[in-house]
């Protein structure tokens, strides 16, 4: 569980600063009761011990795999599928998760995938109903499947409720806690087809800040767009960089909008490098 | 431009690394493309006789992925579709083979004998299954995952390769939502027709094939 919940601050701390200055240990949790398989242990959890009426309130399905097991992104890549959630709260259904993490690739035998390992958030907003009375307890409900593969593959599936006291002068949840994940940095970017794919052009002025770009790698909202298989290239050769992607075998029409999440590594002056993530809505 | 930029690289792999290349994962071979001829295989069946592409010109050639553990073929297996599929396609004149690329040890591997015990108890209806322990078929194919569908027409030209259906879960329920495209496609062919969603997004359990390093 230490190690978990460790493996889980690292992740938050190599996106946010705020994360590392305030250990896990310290915000607050209510949980549903587990469901618990050979390879996962689920809940529903809230990072808050309460709520106020009319607030928003964002609702993780907290999947803690076993090791070895992964689960997937909002595009899965090659093979698998994401998680759904279907909430209940009060009058009022909510789908999700809607707030991603960002996803490792998953390479197996050369089949690239999107996911996770370890301890897994995938949050939901909703918003607590302006009517409940503070001092009662708002049941949240959800049902939600999910698919775990190793070397093999498995469908699960939980029914949960966490109940929340409703209260006066409750904090606002702070973001940057795997329960509410801060938004990632904005990057601008454009976009072009090109005869065997996509090529996402970044700018130097944006990509440059932290050392020279060594790698680079983006993960596309859709799945109908690139080769998650194939390698991208990255061209440091102009001024900033150019990524470039080969097409999905099932060539989508070029989108108004390529949305997803940049991975870029930098070498830092010392030798040492780090990855950081941006969020990116290119432009054509 | 980046797309030829990287076959030239992986040509010149191919031909520095020879014949250990040969088995770089998909992308070291030419992808088999729509309006291309089919890649050419040949292996040996659960049956013990051996199979060619070749063997089947003047036939139309259905290629089944399968690994009978992973929850999307079982979705199509339980609910009676892949052998509605299988019996459509022999009554249409139609060579169906189901290839089974996962290495030994891995999900899905069978032996012949279980390969032939499963087609019974499945009331399955493929014309063989054909054995690809090693994956050569499967790479040659860029299959991805189980089931990943393709199909070959007379002149050994690929004329469809993608999904089963379009829905990507393993819910039974989700099959008679989802656009058919195999079935779909299947008739068209039987019309005389081109397909007309050559390529679809393929769904399911990454094949469990054997590293190639």
């Amino acid at each position: 569980m230490n190690v978990l919940l460790s493996k889980v601050a690292f992740r938050a701390a190599t996106s946010l600063l705020a994360t590392a200055l305030c250990p896990l240990a310290a915000i607050a949790e209510t949980s549903s009761a587990p469901v618990v398989t050979e390879r996962t242990r689920a809940t529903l959890v809230v990072g808050a011990d309460a709520a106020a009426p009319g607030a928003p309130i964002a609702v993780a399905l907290r999947l803690q795999l076993k090791p070895g097991w992964h689960t997937y992104w909002r595009n899965p890549g090659d093979s698998g599928e994401p998680a759904v959630v279907t909430l209940r709260v009060g009058e009022r259904e909510y789908k999700g998760p809607d707030m991603w993490p960002v996803p490792e690739r998953i390479d197996l035998a050369g089949i690239v995938s999107y996911g996770y390992h370890g301890d897994v958030f995938l949050p939901t907003r909703v918003v607590a109903p302006a009517g409940v009375v503070p001092g009662a307890t708002l049941p949240i409900e959800a049902k939600a499947t999910w698919l775990v593969c190793e070397k093999v593959c498995v469908p699960e599936h939980g029914r949960f409720t966490v109940s929340l006291p409703m209260a006066v002068d409750v904090p606002a949840t702070t973001s940057g806690s795997p329960f509410n994940p801060e938004p990632l940095q904005p990057l601008p970017a454009q976009f072009s087809k090109t005869a065997g794919g996509w090529n996402l052009r970044v700018p130097a002025a944006s990509a440059d800040a932290g050392g020279a770009i060594v790698a680079a790698y983006f993960f596309p909202e859709r799945g109908d767009l690139i080769d998650h298989s194939a390698p991208q290239s990255l061209d440091r050769s102009g001024s900033g960089i150019v990524l470039g992607m080969d097409a999905a075998p099932a060539m989508a029409e070029a989108p108004s909008e390529l949305r997803g999440i940049l991975a870029i590594t930098q070498q830092r002056a010392d030798g040492t490098r780090q990855t950081r993530y941006f969020r990116i809505a290119a432009q054509p | 431009m980046t797309g030829s930029v990287l076959l030239t690289r992986r040509t010149s792999l191919f031909v520095l690394g020879g014949a250990g290349a040969l088995a770089l994962p998909g992308t070291a071979m030419a992808k088999p493309q729509v309006g291309s001829p089919a890649p050419t295989f040949s292996g040996v069946g659960s049956d013990g006789k051996s199979y060619k592409l070749a063997d089947y010109r003047g036939r139309t050639v259905v290629l089944e992925w399968t690994n009978h553990e992973c929850p999307y073929v079982g979705k199509h297996y339980r609910s009676g579709n892949m052998q509605a599929l299988q019996h459509d396609a022999a009554a249409k004149g139609f060579v169906w083979l189901s290839v089974i690329s996962s290495m030994p040890d891995s999900q899905g591997h069978v032996g012949a004998a279980e390969a032939n015990d499963l087609t019974k108890a499945r009331n399955a209806a493929p014309a063989a299954v054909i054995l690809d322990p090693d994956g050569v078929i499967g790479r040659a194919y860029d299959a991805r995952v189980t089931p990943h569908m393709f199909i070959i027409d007379p002149r050994g030209t690929l004329v469809y390769m993608g999904g089963i259906d379009s829905i990507r879960s393993t819910s039974l329920g989700d099959v008679t939502k989802a656009t058919p495209y195999v079935r779909d496609a299947m008739q068209q062919l039987a019309d005389g027709k081109p397909v007309a969603q050559p390529v679809t997004q393929a769904y399911g359990c990454t094949i469990k094939y054997k590293p190639t390093a």
